[in-house]
């Protein structure tokens, strides 16, 4: 079977297959129907630092290829995530990924500094970009210099793993975002969250959503996200966890030939869990029809092919 | 697909599948019919046959999928997952209430465990030809709304009923001393608990899934202002 490891953020990856945050929560109602262990990363629905209880519904609405979601950070808040929530994630057997969201920077101060306590995951992601919630004192997504304000705080108190950004597509410009992040100290980015979508009622002339707008994932995003990773790639040499319209074995390969480093899977976890598991599995099939034995061949001949034919 | 049954003008239609897992009244399957749309939707079990290994929904054709779904021929590929979520309790002299395709569930209940008084609401008549399906069924249609229906005579028993929220709301605010359990329709994305989708608040303040907790609830402990 063809060798899907990958090595980024200085760890290794059984395969680039990251289960983005949100879509699948924290992960335990997953695990009853997938092997975790054949996950590449799992990454926590974002957490804050006092329990929120999320938007009123409607939370969802069906846009044929794809669904719009509100639902406002739902979480337990940042002390029983790390007393109850991440012991069992701790057991899922593959690389974790710990997502957090604050209104200030002192929540993400008080969040870094519990979780550099606690063992039990990997990779420390900043979520600065959340389409659900209202703005707090602050806004990430909007002024590339609070972006980084936030990773240098968040460094100042959480050293001992990786921090991975996650930042919006609509936070522009995306390079002036990725080098203010960048040289505040990301070691990576998550890249991206989903963008803002909204759908109304013909009939009652309402928005479908209590709150309007909505994060919209959708396969058809591939192309626009593609687009936007080979831009990154170009500004960063850090690690890239894509995120955005990837839904099949051969879209990882498409992705990491963008520039992604890792892929992210959101909508595929939550309405089929299996075929999230069987990703792996189609990758090395891809790979295998292609004749090559790793995923770390094919992209070092994709590469040399890429540079000979410029 | 095994069998699809149609009203007059394909508004509606019984879709069975060849598939049982054991449902039990109240529970639910999520559906989804090829690539498209990419989400599958919530269907509650219209009826259940172990021997003959079939489970039947309701389908009202409204949307992207049900239109799809009503059109669907045998031998169709659907892609099904469940049985999911908390089944209705099994009581003795229930009336049920049901409005528009919340029929679905309370017609599997009525064939398995019976009923003191069974009422129905449609939207069109048509609809509600389509699903007389008990001699003895109350039945309204069009601006005439089954809660009046259920008002004017009221009957003595627990309720049990599933339609459209605010259908629900009256219904579990009504000066009863028998109690109220109500099946919540709530769009969904995973349909087990993970994704948050579909919230329902209790009047302690806690936050319940319809998929995971429900879609059965207690009339009496849902916040009804935060849900409507």
């Amino acid at each position: 079977m063809a060798d899907l490891r990958v090595r980024e953020f200085g760890l290794e990856f059984a395969n680039p297959v990251v289960v983005s945050s949100g879509p699948t929560g924290f992960g335990p109602i997953l695990a009853e129907t997938v092997d975790m262990r054949r996950i590449g990363a799992f990454t926590c629905k974002t957490v804050t630092r006092k329990k929120r209880e999320g938007n009123p519904p409607p939370r969802l609405v069906d846009c044929g290829y794809g669904i719009i979601a509100s639902i406002g950070l739902q979480n337990p808040g940042i002390e029983e995530f790390v007393r109850e929530t991440l012991p069992s994630a701790d057991a899922f057997g593959t690389r974790l990924i710990v997502s957090i969201a604050g209104f200030c920077l002192e929540d993400f101060a008080q969040m870094a500094s519990l979780l550099e306590t606690v063992h039990g995951f990997d990779i420390l992601e900043l979520n600065l970009s959340c389409p659900n919630v209202e703005s707090g004192l602050m806004n990430p997504s909007e002024d590339p210099r609070c972006a980084g304000s936030i990773v240098a705080e968040v460094k100042k108190h959480f050293a001992s793993r990786p921090v991975t950004v996650k930042l919006s597509p609509e936070s522009l410009p995306q390079d002036t975002f990725i080098r203010s992040c960048e040289s505040s100290g990301a070691d990576g980015f998550t890249l991206f969250n989903a963008y803002h979508g909204a759908r109304f009622d013909i009939n009652t002339g309402r928005p479908f959503l209590r709150r309007t707008e909505g994060a919209y994932s959708s396969p058809a995003l591939k192309p626009i996200v593609l687009k936007k990773i080979r831009d990154a790639r170009h500004v960063t040499d850090r690690p890239i966890i894509a995120t955005g319209g990837a839904s099949t074995a051969e879209d990882i390969l498409e992705f990491i030939l963008a520039g992604a480093s890792l892929v992210g899977f959101g909508l595929v976890g939550m309405i089929d869990p299996e075929a999230l598991e069987e990703l792996p599995l189609h990758l090395e099939r891809c790979l295998e029809a292609r004749g090559f034995v790793s995923l770390d061949e094919y992209c070092r001949y994709l590469r040399r092919t890429a540079e000979h034919g410029r | 697909m095994e069998s699809v049954t149609r009203s007059e003008s394909k508004s509606m239609a019984l879709v069975s599948v060849g598939h049982s897992g054991k449902a039990a009244p109240g529970q639910f399957y999520m559906i989804k019919c090829g690539d498209f749309p990419v989400v599958p939707r919530p269907y509650s079990v219209f009826y259940e046959d172990l021997a003959g290994g079939t489970t039947t929904f309701l389908i009202k054709a409204r949307g992207l999928q049900t239109s799809q779904l009503v059109e669907m021929k045998p031998g169709d590929v659907l892609k099904i997952r469940g049985p999911l979520g908390s089944p209705f309790p099994s009581l003795v002299n229930a009336v049920l209430v049901a409005g528009g395709c919340g029929f679905a569930p309370l017609h599997f209940y009525a064939r398995q465990y019976g009923y003191s008084s069974f009422f129905l609401g449609t939207e069109t008549y048509e609809e509600l030809a389509f699903l007389c399906l008990f001699d003895d069924l109350k039945e309204t249609h069009g601006d005439n709304m089954v809660t009046d229906l259920f008002m004017e005579s009221p009957v003595d028993g627990p309720l049990i009923a599933c339609g459209p929220s605010r259908m629900l709301r009256t219904l579990s605010e009504t000066d009863r001393k028998d109690p109220v359990y109500v099946s919540l329709e709530s769009r969904m994305a995973c349909g087990t608990g993970m994704c948050l989708g579909c919230p329902a608040k209790m009047k302690d303040g806690t936050i319940l899934l319809v998929c995971k907790d429900g879609p059965v609830f207690s009339g009496r402990d849902v916040d009804w202002e935060w849900l409507t």
